[in-house]
């Protein structure tokens, strides 16, 4: 399944509440992106909490877009990508 | 056993429901045990609750309203005597619906993969209306069976986001490691072979002493092999009806009969209540059908249907009936109770059953005299034609021309291949046929196969861009239709004729597609009337008015919902997508595309949501575009439908404009269409490939360019960007726009990040470039700052002018608009703002600080 990079914008900052009501949010969250098959990896979120960068494996990006849309989370831009690490082409 | 997080989200449900119904939808693989979740959930439930619980049987045609009578005694008395005389579809549905109403009630729908037509739009029906009681409805399927052109799953989709949604999953290594504790076993064994499936891990951990079986059903016949054969053979049978049996029908064939069930529920392989048995788990049922060798098959299904014939005196079941003359291979019986059946089924509009009880019918068709065989194969074609299995519906008609006796048969039997021909899109096949059918029928008296064949010849004529042509078989047709009282060939004939006329910029033509909606409409026929109001959406669509056709077609999607008509409603889906990406509402497109893309539809309809699905994606800038876009266009090869060739060019040219396409290629095809006769009376379509062209420096298409595109070849850009938007067509008035001289062009790229259309701005700045513009800024999103609500400086100067208090008419004057232009701009200005008056987008524009008039423009 491809694995996309997503850019979201939070004018007014990501907030994640601590404690089980942030763990019902995330559950919430992955319980929806299972119905379109799209898989959450991880992300990454800028200091100031304004910008995510997140990995996500799904079917298409129309289903990345429409899992965003049900989540309630805007997107900016998809970005298609593959991994590349520094041991790559490490042999042995 | 790992299903608390599941269950405590159903008791949420419940807990909420006293505000407003719900429906959950549960799902899950056979044997991960969607049942015992909900016997847990039951048995947890408050005693204020009624609960009613049907299921679907795995019966190869399932009966309308199969599960129904499940509840029939739980059910009031009206309600039950309207599901049992198999009243129809609207007095159930309601008679339910009231029952949701007036209690507390949970009802459960379970195995709904398995439902009927009729059952499916009994959940469609509640489940938009569930809201408003005080009710829950949960239905359950297996997701493993569920697949993207399942009828569930548009189902599904209808729903929407309001739906609870719960998976019921596999085990977990500790789930595996619990339920194994103290036994002999690995657990790390037991979950790679059973793949945390708890009915496979039970079985394991129930009957230790059969080591690890490596699947479910060796697992099972495993433990029925511990049997007597004579009780294996009892077990077949009742497999072998889904539903299960009695136990004084089972009485009949022995003695020990009663004993042999004794064993079969001690091994937990069977249970039995109130002297009915039925095997313990579905998976335990399809394991032991499977063993059923095929000549024991036989003679058991032979078994179930004489003890089915001797009870049936009441109301049989034809549904059941058929089944088992089918498996029993009696082929009389097998014509006679699945044609019965066939009609039972399609009476109450469960059109799938019915075409497969016609299917199975035909397989005997060797012992079906002439007229019978005839009748059958015409019914079957029909059948299939309204679930738009169209290539089998035309195999059906085609076999009736073959077997008709003398010319006029034969030309009647043709009329109606060629109708079946027609909406399998086959052009030059459907033609020939009616052509053919003309010829004879001409010199009878006037008869339905007549009016049906000139229709059709009429409605290809059209495709092919033949519209002169069209309109003389129409009307021909029209008044035959007349003549012999078929208003449903009369409603698809003018609605050709009257679309024809309004292509060729004949007022009268729009007048004749409104009144095949209305005779269509009045005389209840689904799907012509579908058609014509399609064809109305489609009129505004090509006059360049997407937000008239909007309008339209919105209308078109709820009759066609309301009508079940499902293909006619996905085709209308698909257009409203088509619009919905030409409209900027991208969001609103993305759902349509969804409940299309997977379904089986005509090709039409494919290439449609192929080429909006590309569009889309590569005006985005979103990954893979390039390989869908050549999908898109692969599809229309050889397709000699005139519209799609058109939108397939526009693709081309807008894909080689955002770079995702060469640019000889998109000559090539452009080059190709330009000499294709039909383009000479296609306008709209001069129209669409006129901007786009202009966007690559093509030439012009020939004859005159109608539309925002004509003014913009003629230098007046400002006109034709005012006009784009005025239209609806936000991309092509920001690009437009990008276009002036003295362009503002953070404000178009701003608009352009706004719609999300980054394809678009890599687009706009390679024709920049080309142009020689100097600076072309990165349209980030910083710009849309000063402007949150993203609107156009056009809406920003039209709101400053409402916040100085002046009318549509008085905006209008001073921005040398017309009044209707403007107010386009004050409602797209209060949807932008999500206000409902103006008065609240003052408001909002004055605290804001954007009342200020834009310099240069009204004082």
């Amino acid at each position: 399944m491809p694995r996309y990079l997503v850019e979201r914008t939070f004018p007014d900052g990501l907030v994640v509440a601590p404690g089980p009501e942030g763990r019902k949010t995330l559950m919430s969250i992955i319980a929806c992106n299972s119905d379109r098959n799209v898989t959450w990896v991880h992300s990454y979120v800028s200091l100031d909490q304004r910008k995510t960068f997140c990995i996500y494996d799904g079917p298409s990006p129309e289903s990345v877009r429409l899992t965003a849309r049900s989540n309630g989370l805007p997107v900016d831009r998809i970005t298609e990508i593959s991994v590349l690490d520094p041991y790559a082409y490490h042999v042995g | 056993m790992e299903r608390e997080e599941q269950l405590r989200t159903l008791q949420e449900v419940v807990a909420e429901s006293s505000g407003s119904g719900r429906v959950v939808l549960l799902s899950g693989e056979a044997g991960h045990g969607k049942t015992s979740l909900l016997e847990v959930f039951l048995d947890s439930l408050d005693h204020r609750y009624q609960v009613l619980l049907a299921a679907c049987e795995p019966l190869g045609i399932p009966a309308a309203f199969a599960p129904l009578f499940d509840l029939l005694d739980d059910l009031p008395g009206a309600l039950r005597e309207d599901i049992r005389s198999g009243a129809g579809r609207p007095a159930v549905y309601a008679g339910l619906l009231d029952l949701l109403k007036n209690d507390r009630v949970v009802l459960i729908l379970e195995d709904m993969h398995w439902a009927d037509e009729a059952t499916l739009g009994l959940i469609r029906y509640l489940g938009r209306r569930v809201e408003a009681t005080r009710s829950i409805l949960i239905i359950t399927y297996r997701s493993e069976e569920v697949d993207l052109t399942h009828p569930l799953r548009l189902v599904i989709a209808d729903l929407g986001p309001s739906a609870v949604r719960i998976d019921v999953p596999a085990l977990s290594l500790s789930g595996v490691t619990e339920m194994t504790k103290g036994l002999d076993l690995d657990p790390v064994r037991v979950l790679a072979t059973t793949l945390g499936s708890p009915f496979f891990v039970e079985e394991v951990v129930r009957h230790p002493e059969m080591r690890l079986p490596p699947t479910i059903e060796n697992a099972v016949l495993a433990n029925a092999a511990q049997l007597p054969d004579e009780a294996l053979e009892i077990l077949q049978m009742i497999a072998l009806s889904p539903e299960g049996l009695d136990l004084e029908v089972l009485a009949a064939y022995g003695p020990d009969t009663g004993a042999y069930v004794d064993m079969g529920v001690r091994r937990r392989l069977l249970v039995s209540s109130g002297g009915h048995v039925v095997c313990r788990h579905d998976l335990i049922r399809d394991s032991l059908l499977r063993s059923v060798p095929p000549v024991l098959g036989r003679s058991l299904h032979l078994r179930l249907l004489t003890a089915l014939e001797s009870r049936a005196a009441g109301s049989p079941d034809t549904s059941r009936l058929a089944y088992h003359s089918v498996g029993a291979g009696d082929a009389d019986k097998a014509v006679g109770y699945s044609l019965q059946a066939a009609r039972d089924a399609a009476s109450v509009g469960a059109h799938r059953q019915a075409a497969t009880h016609y299917s199975n019918a035909l397989e005997y068709s060797r012992v079906m005299v002439r007229e019978t065989l005839d009748e059958a194969l015409l019914q079957a074609a029909k059948e299939h034609s309204v679930i738009n299995a169209f290539a089998r519906a035309s195999e059906l008609a085609s076999q009736r021309v073959d077997l008709a006796a003398g010319n006029l048969e034969r030309a009647r039997a043709r009329a109606w291949l060629a109708f079946f021909r027609s909406r399998e899109n086959e052009l030059t096949a459907c033609r020939k046929e009616a052509l053919l059918a003309i010829d004879v029928l001409r010199s009878e008296p006037a008869s339905e196969e007549l009016a049906l064949s000139l229709a059709v010849v009429a409605w290809g004529e059209l495709v092919e861009g033949d519209k002169e042509a069209a309109i003389r078989y129409g009307d021909e047709a029209v008044a035959v239709a007349r003549e012999v009282g078929t208003p449903d060939v009369e409603v698809h004939a003018a609605t050709t004729a009257g679309t024809a006329r309004a292509l060729l910029r004949d007022p009268a033509g729009a007048h004749q597609v409104e009144e095949a909606v209305k005779l269509g409409i009045d005389r209840g026929l689904g799907e012509f009337a579908a058609r014509a109001l399609n064809n109305l959406g489609l009129l505004s669509l090509w006059r360049g008015r997407p937000r008239d056709a909007h309008t339209s077609f919105d209308r078109m999607i709820e009759y066609t919902m309301a009508h079940e008509l499902d293909a006619w409603y996905i085709a209308g889906i698909a257009t409203r997508a088509t619009l919905n990406v030409a409209m900027g509402l991208w969001d609103e497109a993305d759902k349509d595309l969804e409940v299309v893309l997977g379904q089986r539809t005509c090709r039409q309809t494919e290439i449609e949501t192929l080429i909006t699905a590309a569009t889309l994606r590569a005006r985005r800038g979103d990954p893979r575009a390039t390989q869908m876009i050549e999908e898109a266009l692969a599809s229309i090869e050889g397709f000699s439908d005139h519209e799609a060739k058109v939108t397939g060019c526009a693709l081309a040219l807008e894909a080689a404009w955002l770079g995702l396409l060469p640019i000889a290629e998109a000559r090539e095809r452009y080059a190709t269409l330009l000499s294709a006769p039909a383009l000479s009376t296609d306008s709209s379509g001069r129209g669409v490939l006129g901007y786009w062209a202009r966007r690559l420096d093509f030439d012009p298409p020939p004859g005159r360019i109608p539309g925002p595109a004509g003014p913009e070849w003629s230098g007046q850009l400002a006109e034709a960007a005012e006009s784009w938007e005025e239209r609806g067509f936000p991309i092509e008035a920001a690009v437009t726009r990008a276009m002036l001289p003295e362009a503002d062009l953070d404000s178009v790229f701003s608009e352009l990040f706004r719609l999300g259309a980054e394809g678009v701005i890599r687009g706009l700045r390679r024709e920049l470039q080309r142009r020689g513009v100097k600076r072309v800024p990165r349209g980030e999103r910083s710009a849309t700052r000063e402007n949150p609500a993203g609107l156009t400086p056009r809406q920003t100067e039209v709101l400053a002018l409402m916040t100085s208090g002046l009318s549509n008419a008085a905006i209008a004057q001073e921005l040398f608009i017309s009044e209707k232009t403007t107010s386009h701009h004050v409602s797209a200005v209060l949807t932008k703002l999500n206000v409902s008056s103006r008065l609240q987008a003052v408001v909002i524009a004055t605290a804001n600080g954007w009342s200020s008039p834009v310099p240069g423009r009204s004082s």
